[in-house]
């Protein structure tokens, strides 16, 4: 049986390196390759194939969640494993909704992360223990927003949408955010007033509370 | 009275002192980022003599360990990385402390300098500035 092929994407490089370090403790885990952006990490997966994928949620250009997605179309037999600095009950739904089977918030210890490898590598899904309550509780019920979460209410943004926030919310412009996607100016602009009318925003500051809330960006 | 032998050991402990590479105590409650922090001191030549995961066991391990140095997260469970500042400097007033934070504002700028911190280093940054700062530091 071949090595199991390993690719990890974290801005931080610290974390990239106490994660390749303990990943290549274990024999037979090899890193394929690292990415310090969510748009790096799907383009590296649709190269390489890896078996897992390990995202940090909150990247820069794109964040852990829209890489996620890309990576499920691009790569559907890679195994992807999310990694966030807090817990979220939403980040939990939205990441089972895009197909991701692993979650390991960074504060759960090394032996958790190396279950969960474990786990995705055998095509078992692996969510931190924190997580418990929210499946005991009926994750796999009824969906739909609950009083607490008004922001499930406002109309869902599509993914091109959801990358647009995150640039925004990163401090480009339209101008700019256009030249990281390839598409035209008009048309970002197109998506910026969309998304401004579904989320019922009339400002950038509205915007990056509401990307903050939403761990779209990092607080 | 010292005499010439009592003198030369003296001197040569000093030397031994001095030459020996600084000891680090590492406190963040994200136990991967630990390692790689770890990984990365020690190539860059200084000594991890320790590690905490919250403001708690960062003062005990700090009592302990007696590091030169310790690299303080802010953001942690049980006790945060501004009161363990706190403590420790008031209790072991020669370490240095070096905040680590991703949380790079104002805010937090003119509270580790209020508590009388060494520096603070921003995780989104190269790892470069955050070696330069401890040699700073330590050099100091």
């Amino acid at each position: 049986m071949g090595a199991l092929r390993i690719l990890i994407a974290d801005d931080h490089d610290l974390m990239r390196r106490g994660l390749k370090s303990l990943i290549e403790a274990h024999a037979g885990w090899e890193i394929v390759a690292e990415a310090h952006t969510g748009a790096e990490a799907a383009a590296k997966a649709e190269e390489l194939k890896p078996d897992i994928a390990i995202l940090d949620i909150s990247m820069p250009e794109l964040n852990g969640l829209e890489a996620a997605r890309r990576i499920r179309k691009i790569s559907p037999r890679t195994e992807i494993l999310i990694l966030s600095v807090h817990y979220s009950d939403r980040l939990i739904r939205d990441i089972l909704e895009a197909g991701v089977r692993g979650y390991v918030v960074k504060s759960d210890s090394d032996r958790d992360l190396v279950i969960a490898i474990e786990a995705l590598a055998n095509h078992k899904p692996f969510l931190t223990p924190q997580a418990t309550e929210v499946m005991l509780s009926g994750l796999s019920g009824a969906r739909g927003a609950s009083p607490a979460d008004p922001d499930a209410l406002k109309e869902r943004l599509t993914s091109r949408e959801r990358e647009i926030v995150q640039l925004l919310s990163e401090g480009k412009s339209s101008k700019e955010a256009a030249s990281v996607l390839g598409i035209s100016i008009k048309t970002a602009e197109t998506h910026r007033a969309n998304i401004m009318r579904k989320l019922g925003i009339h400002s950038v500051s509205e915007l990056v509370r509401y990307a903050v809330r939403n761990q779209i960006v990092e607080a | 009275m010292a005499t010439p032998s009592t003198d030369a050991a003296e001197n040569q402990a000093r030397k031994s002192a001095d030459a020996r590479p600084p000891r680090i105590l590492i406190v963040d409650d994200h136990e991967a980022l630990r390692r790689g922090l770890k990984a990365a001191i020690s190539n860059a030549g200084l000594q991890v003599c320790g590690e905490a995961a919250n403001g708690k066991e960062a003062i005990e391990r700090t009592i302990e360990l007696k590091p030169d140095l310790i690299i303080l997260d802010l953001s942690m469970p049980v006790m945060g990385g501004f009161d363990a500042a706190r403590e420790i400097l008031k209790k072991a007033p020669a370490v240095k402390v070096v905040v680590f934070t991703m949380h790079d504002s104002q805010q937090v700028r003119d509270e580790t300098a209020k508590i009388g911190v060494h520096a603070l280093a921003v995780k989104s940054e190269p790892l470069a500035n955050l070696l330069d700062t401890i040699q700073t530091v330590l050099g100091a």
